[in-house]
């Protein structure tokens, strides 16, 4: 699904915090937002899936308009993934999964039928998550934690997924375990992802494009390494930095803070 | 079940239907009507509307443009139970001294000589709400994946909590108007549910309704059994006190956690 932003603007109450966003992302495409703390990434993200209202502009989805869905045809064909997830809930992985089938159902209706349990046993063996499946959320480790409940967002059918940074409290190979599937899904399913993540090395080697931002604005949007130049890196970051090919490609470290 | 869905909706253990001044509002009605010696006959139905307008005061505080906040629903329920409160000590203070047992026997709560006529009017609201409660299940389980997430899988924040607060609020303003201010039922009923079926609401809200009414009727029982009847709102709070205390402890240990 298209999406395309003309002159979005979303923030909390009368504060501004997204500016006149000109955007469009493609069909099937994996952009991943980057920017420093504050610069109003995970504000986008709340904006596309309209859980902070729109404030000026629109996004049209195929053409749609964003202001004219309801919350729920929204959730039909966004899901969201927020940074912090509640791990201490203490219903199983497969109660837990089985809450993404929800917005397809009608206020009446309380019992999953066969098309959603189908849709949920493909959400649980997607994820690897079979063996947990009976387990109480609480009782997992931070990492099949966030596993279930990617299994909850794949198993709502969206078209489009949004990510806040979903690797951050992952160990190494959790982080490579998460961006895997989500390569998996985004190009077997098809579906368009946006990602808020921190770790500008893993951008460069999963995201189709990078959208920089610094404070509320589109700095730039362009391929993962172009979009990642020295120069960029300096005025969204405030950081010197040093790119060097490695076997899995350009790779980025950053050396020394800059003085403004 | 009151109780669990207002538990599910503020996401917090502790609340119960008198957070949102339920009982402020009821208490308020009742003992001015006996400090005043106004007409008896007409303490139910005023102890009910009394409830229903102080949590719909409540409800308006805490809107905030389209929001409702949790935090602010809880912190305006307790500021304006403390302000009826206070009112209505200064009432019980005025009251003649033959008066002040029957406004304390309403704010404890007593089903004594209540039969089945009391039934007859406050049956509609009570299985409408119920009935309405029940379709409430989905919504409670995705508030407690928090908000963001519950929003983004299709459920609108402001709907749904007007929705559970407006049921909940029925439903115990009924109860309050036919027995008085029983208390810990609300409380520690869902807290038991929990613990015997899990915490999928589709059960949790009617197993609630059950062991509510199975706990007050057995309360009740205890109640009539002395040689005086004692209020049954003495009989909860005396036997739900303890069994909360054991619950919070046991929280602890995470198994029955709400979040």
């Amino acid at each position: 699904m298209d999406l395309l932003f003309n002159k979005f603007s979303t923030g909390y109450d009368s504060n501004k915090i997204i500016c006149d966003l000109n955007l469009k992302i493609k069909s099937g495409e994996w952009v991943g937002v980057i920017g420093s703390n504050g610069s109003g990434k995970s504000t986008l993200l709340k904006g596309i899936a309209k859980i902070i209202p729109i404030q000026s502009g629109d996004l049209f989805l195929n053409g749609l308009s964003l202001r004219d869905l309801s919350t729920k045809s929204v959730a039909k064909l966004i899901s969201y993934l927020p940074q912090k997830l509640n791990s201490n809930l203490p219903i199983t992985v497969k109660e837990l999964i089985a809450l993404g089938r929800s917005p397809h159902k009608q206020f009446w209706e309380f019992d999953w039928n066969s098309n959603d349990l189908t849709i949920i046993e493909e959400a649980i063996d997607l994820c690897d998550l079979k063996m947990y499946s009976n387990k109480a959320l609480n009782s997992l480790s931070g990492g099949q934690c966030q596993r279930a409940y990617l299994a909850l967002v794949i198993a709502q059918k969206p078209k489009i997924i949004l990510l806040d940074e979903p690797t951050t409290f992952l160990d190494i190979n959790f982080q490579i375990q998460m961006l895997d599937l989500i390569k998996n899904l985004n190009k077997k399913n098809k579906i368009t992802i946006i990602t808020v993540i921190h770790d500008v090395n893993l951008a460069l080697r999963y995201c189709d494009r990078l959208a920089i931002f610094k404070k509320g604005n589109l700095l730039t949007i362009d391929k993962p390494i172009k979009a990642l130049s020295r120069e960029f890196i300096k005025e969204a970051f405030s950081v010197e930095s040093l790119n060097f090919e490695t076997p899995v490609g350009q790779q980025i470290c950053a050396t020394h803070a800059c003085d403004e | 079940m009151s109780g669990a869905l207002l538990q599910g909706m503020l996401r917090n253990g502790l609340a119960s239907p008198y957070l949102l001044g339920i009982s402020a509002g009821s208490g308020l009605v009742i003992v001015s009507f006996i400090t005043f010696g106004l007409a008896q006959i007409f303490i139910p139905i005023s102890a009910w509307f009394g409830a229903l307008f102080t949590t719909l005061i409540v409800f308006i505080i805490s809107k905030n443009g389209n929001k409702i906040s949790v935090e602010r629903l809880i912190l305006g329920g307790v500021a304006i139970s403390s302000l009826f409160g206070a009112i209505q000590a200064t009432l019980i203070l005025q009251v003649e001294d033959g008066r002040i047992q029957a406004a304390l026997t309403w704010l404890i709560g007593s089903l004594n000589a209540r039969g089945w006529s009391e039934i007859r009017i406050t049956w509609i609201p009570i299985l409408f709400a119920l009935l309405i409660g029940l379709f409430l299940s989905k919504q409670l389980n995705l508030l407690s994946l928090g908000e963001d997430l519950s929003t983004s899988l299709g459920n609108s924040l402001l709907r749904s909590r007007c929705l559970i607060g407006a049921v909940a609020t029925l439903l115990s303003a009924s109860a309050v108007s036919i027995g008085g201010l029983i208390g810990f039922i609300g409380l520690v009923v869902p807290h038991f549910s929990r613990l015997l079926i899990g915490n999928d609401y589709k059960y949790v809200l009617p197993f609630s309704a059950l062991i509510g009414a199975l706990t007050l009727s057995t309360a009740d029982l205890i109640a009539r059994s002395g040689p005086i009847e004692i209020p049954v709102g003495i009989v909860t709070s005396l036997l739900g006190a303890p069994i909360f205390i054991i619950i919070l402890y046991k929280r602890s240990s995470k198994k029955i956690g709400m979040n």
